[in-house]
């Protein structure tokens, strides 16, 4: 449906100094399929829905739209945006205040030259499908956050476009209000059916409502595969970092073993067990990834502390606890290193300045780190490398 | 993760991909081009030709041949050196009369509590609007020689001996000009003690500085990049403007460059182009020079001026039992403002001038208006007026949004250009681009020549810089996914033009709109030598009849315009909230 093919784009704020805002980003949406592009600020995920939509137009590459190009750079072909037949959400939303509600959707049809009489249908019937139809003759003005949000969405979908174009379109709601566009945004994609690319910086989101995702990071997709597969079996150190909050503990190899294999890692005085995501020899820097959920925290006893840390067991102090309502999170300090645990349900009683002992689950994954130990920069060669017998296939 | 299109495109002929990247340029820069080759067409030839006529002997620009007599001859006698130094003395001495009363009135109306702020505010705002010329006409009833105001009540008091001011010299030539630059350099002054950040005077003042000592070591530094700048304003406008130099100055022999380049062409036999386009010549260079002077100032103060948009006011001085002593320097300014409007519309109402005095008021008449309003050059002077200044004001809009677009929303060498380009009047003083536009069409196939057309192209040439100025303000605050949401939606470009973005900038495109047309009515200069017996704007109509002395007919008509400005003044006042927080100066002048 939507093939996206190398795409690049350089920016020169200063003449000196040139940033890669696309580096050779390529991916397939399939028909029907809500895609999501996840990133931080900067990570070039806006850029790339900005020229899918031919706001921006890219150095080189290629955009096809069903079967079509919109954008090639070898060809010096550019369809301009109002050619490419698209629905757009903004971040801003970009309501038009000198318009009512009815004429902010009904634009997208007046350009498109349709009859008056399926105008008033097709508006009234993207009004009642976003439960606003009431609202129909009011001012775009006096629209409340959520409401100018669905408002942005009737109008990007009124047309039924051929493809739906989402920028961050619930950063701007408060957090309740979000929770609740986001099952209202799924259930609207898989109502209509319509193709969709969802740009956001919040990896819940991303989770929430994809059936792919890809992961930027400076100009790069670094990951890309279902919600699941980017959750469990992230690929790198960063893409272990970005989703979810996981621990990220500084390690050696104290066993080498084959890629995809058991390994241990010595953690601070003790040791414990992960899974080799790429080679590396005996008493390489890694860096052993933990879910903080999958950490097991009890208080220690007498006969714990008696014994000396076995392997995945870590003792330590409890620094600080944060209660989430649904869990609890418990910040660590085991013999100098800083680990996050989580625990879900009532709310355990262990407080500031217990003695803990922590049981680190054995399928943690291990990244090898450069030869210097600093925390690597994503180099594409490691995010390239095929990783089959670890990661769920990817694609 | 391999994504590699599954068709293989055959390659494009490189032929058919130059000419796709240069339509594609095109189509992309389309409307940026459009208003490139207006402009040009526009701007360019009557600067051009006025610089080179100095050069070309004859009256006709295309067909004389090529010589320096006409610099040698300015040059010569010493005429043309003298005319530029009157020229520096004037508008220097002026533009620092002004600005140092501005800041004085600015430190009163914004930094404490004196009364009639808001009068202040609207009294500036409708000086912007009186025609120059009407000004310096008042300022004759009341200072001149024989019958003035002034001078009967030094008789009444002293006697027949009694000391006797005469407007006609330097002092009162520069004291008039310094009055006309007065509400813009207030305009550009105000905001600077307005928002002078409170904390570093507080800090004055817990270290134990006094009012006055505070104000000499904190305040006055603060404000001195602003002051520069309006009095560099000033000297520019000094430089430009024609209309005093030539009512005050000339009688007095006095004489600058704006009116050397008129008295070249009008007063003269045989009009000398060559000696006026020298002198065109040199205006502008002063112009330019001024401009860059300015533009130096205003860099180096935004690293100085600690001027910040946060709402915050600073404290404003109690001055308790000075408080309505103080209003002598608020009421300065509608006194100064309104004393020549007065005295306009004192000798409408009388059929044979007479100084203001209780004994004439029973000779008061309306014929002066039943003649006026009867007459039909006036009528139609009073129509071009109005036609023309809605022309130009639609016109500089339209082009001036056109181009901020391109400017902020495709930027690049060209719409950058087009910018620059559109700012390029600004160089040009009015007399001096009357001179141009009348030189390109006096031998031009475009068969506008006398016709109100030719003045339009003035008046657009003229407010080309200020319809850029106003659409970029306006343009800049707004986001431009308004516009991308309309794009994204299917419109074409000139439908998010007109669908979406005049109306989202209607408030900035009205006030801009409406400045221009206040500008226009007050225009004498730029119209002055495109004027002519058939072919009047309202100005140029008082400047003919006060020349031929009926000054109760040119008072009268005078009367008849501020009517209306002072309702557009209104409606500026209240569009723009001059005077508010908000209220950034309008323009220059």
């Amino acid at each position: 449906m939507l093939r996206v093919t190398a795409l690049e784009k350089r920016f020169s704020p200063r003449k000196s100094d040139i940033v890669r805002a696309l580096d050779g980003v390529s991916f397939n949406v399939t028909e029907g399929k809500l895609f999501t592009l996840l990133g931080a600020s900067g990570s070039g995920k806006t850029t790339t829905l900005r020229s899918i939509a031919g706001l921006e137009r890219p150095d080189a590459g290629r955009i096809e739209i069903d079967d079509v190009a919109v954008f090639d750079g070898s060809a010096a072909l550019f369809v301009p945006p109002n050619k490419r037949d698209l629905g757009m959400v903004f971040q801003s939303y970009a309501i038009w205040p000198h318009m009512t509600v009815f004429e902010n959707v009904a634009f997208p049809l007046r350009v498109k030259h349709r009859g008056r009489a399926e105008i008033r249908e097709a508006v009234e019937r993207t009004l009642t499908l976003m439960n606003m139809e009431h609202l129909a003759k009011r001012s775009a003005t006096l629209l409340s956050g959520g409401q100018q949000q669905r408002l942005a969405l009737a109008r990007a979908i009124v047309g039924n476009p051929r493809l739906l174009l989402l920028d961050e379109p619930l950063s701007n709601l408060d957090a309740k209000l979000r929770e609740r566009m986001r099952f209202e945004l799924k259930r609207l994609q898989v109502e209509t059916g319509l193709t969709t690319v969802y740009v956001t910086h919040d990896q819940v989101e991303a989770l929430a409502l994809s059936d792919e995702i890809a992961l930027m990071h400076d100009g790069r997709i670094v990951q890309q595969g279902p919600p699941a597969s980017i959750y469990h079996s992230p690929e790198s150190e960063y893409v272990a970092d970005f989703i979810g909050s996981t621990n990220l503990l500084s390690g050696t190899l104290r066993e080498a073993a084959a890629v995809g294999e058991a390994c241990v890692v010595e953690i601070g005085g003790s040791s414990c067990a992960g899974v080799l995501t790429a080679a590396a020899v005996s008493g390489a820097a890694v860096a052993l990834t933990i879910r903080p959920e999958s950490i097991k925290i009890e208080r220690a006893t007498r006969s714990h502390s008696a014994e000396p840390s076995s392997a995945g067991a870590l003792h330590g102090t409890v620094r600080s606890s944060v209660f989430l309502g649904e869990s609890t999170d418990f910040l660590v300090d085991a013999e100098g290193v800083e680990i996050r645990a989580r625990v879900s349900g009532m709310k355990p009683e262990i407080g500031i300045g217990d003695a803990v002992l922590l049981t680190l689950p054995a399928q943690g994954l291990v990244f090898p780190r450069e030869a210097s130990g600093v925390t690597p920069a994503i180099e594409p060669a490691t995010a390239d490398v095929p990783l089959e017998s670890v990661a769920e296939s990817v694609l | 993760m391999s994504t590699h299109s599954a068709v293989d495109q055959a390659p494009v002929p490189a032929t058919t991909l130059a000419v796709r990247r240069l339509v594609g340029a095109t189509q992309r820069n389309a409307t940026t081009i459009l208003v490139a080759v207006a402009m040009g067409a526009l701007i360019l030839p009557p600067i051009a030709t006025v610089i080179y006529s100095g050069f070309v002997n004859g009256n006709n620009v295309w067909h004389g041949a090529r010589t320096l007599d006409h610099y040698r001859n300015v040059f010569s006698q010493g005429t043309g050196l003298k005319t530029i130094e009157n020229t520096f003395i004037f508008s220097a001495a002026s533009a620092l009369l002004a600005v140092a009363v501005a800041a004085i009135v600015a430190f009163f109306v914004e930094r404490t509590n004196a009364p009639f702020r808001r009068l202040v505010y609207f009294t500036v705002i409708v000086a912007l609007g009186v025609p120059i010329v009407v000004e310096a006409m008042g300022w004759i009833l009341l200072l001149g020689p024989n019958s003035s105001l002034v001078n009967s009540v030094l008789q009444g008091i002293f006697g027949r001996g009694a000391p006797q001011v005469d407007v006609y010299g330097w002092t009162w030539m520069i004291f008039i000009q310094a009055t006309i630059v007065f509400p813009a350099a207030f305009l550009l002054v105000a905001p600077a003690f307005r928002f002078a950040d409170p904390a570093l005077e507080q800090a004055a003042a817990v270290s134990g500085a006094g009012y006055l000592r505070t104000l000499r070591t904190v305040t006055l530094p603060l404000v001195r990049p602003s002051l520069l700048a309006a009095v560099l304003l000033s000297l520019i406008v000094g430089i430009e403007s024609f209309e005093v130099p030539a009512l005050i100055g000339t009688p007095a022999h006095i004489n600058v460059l704006s009116t050397a380049i008129y008295f070249e062409i009008s007063n003269a036999v045989q009009p000398d182009f060559g000696a006026a386009a020298v002198y065109a010549t040199l205006l502008m260079a002063c112009t330019i020079f001024g401009l860059y002077l300015y533009q130096r100032a205003t860099a180096r103060a935004h690293r100085f001026v600690t001027v910040t948009g946060k709402g915050y006011r600073p404290d404003k001085i109690d001055l308790m039992k000075f408080r309505w002593p103080s209003a002598l320097a608020t009421l300065l300014v509608p006194l100064i403002i309104l004393a020549p409007v007065f005295m306009l519309l004192w000798a409408s109402f009388l059929r044979y001038y007479s100084a203001p005095s209780v004994h004439q008021v029973r000779h008061f008449t309306l014929l002066n208006y039943h003649d006026v309003l009867h007459s039909a050059s006036f009528l139609d002077a009073l129509k071009n007026t109005f036609i023309l200044g809605l022309g130009a004001a639609v016109l500089v809009m339209a082009i001036g949004l056109v181009t901020a677009w391109g400017v902020l929303r495709r930027p690049s060498i060209l719409s950058r250009g087009v910018d620059q380009l559109g700012s390029l009047p600004l160089v040009v003083p009015g007399v001096v681009l009357s001179l141009a536009v009348l030189r390109v069409f006096i031998n031009s196939p475009i068969p506008i020549y006398d016709t109100s057309w030719i003045i339009l192209v003035a008046l657009v040439i003229h407010y080309l810089p200020w319809g850029l100025r106003f659409n970029h303000a306006g343009l800049i605050t707004q986001h431009r996914e308004l516009e991308e949401a309309a794009d994204v939606s299917g419109a074409s470009r000139l439908r998010v033009f007109v669908r979406i973005l005049v109306p989202l900038m209607r408030p900035m495109l009205f006030a801009g709109g409406l400045f221009v047309f206040m500008a226009t009515m007050r225009q004498l200069s730029l119209v002055i030598f495109l004027s002519g017996p058939n072919l009047n704007v309202v100005s140029s109509w008082i400047w003919a009849i006060w020349n031929n002395a009926a000054l109760p007919e040119a008072a009268t008509a005078a009367v008849v315009v501020i009517v209306p400005v002072l309702v557009i003044a209104a409606l500026f006042y209240r569009l723009t909230g001059a005077g508010n927080d908000s209220s950034a100066s309008v323009g220059f002048r």
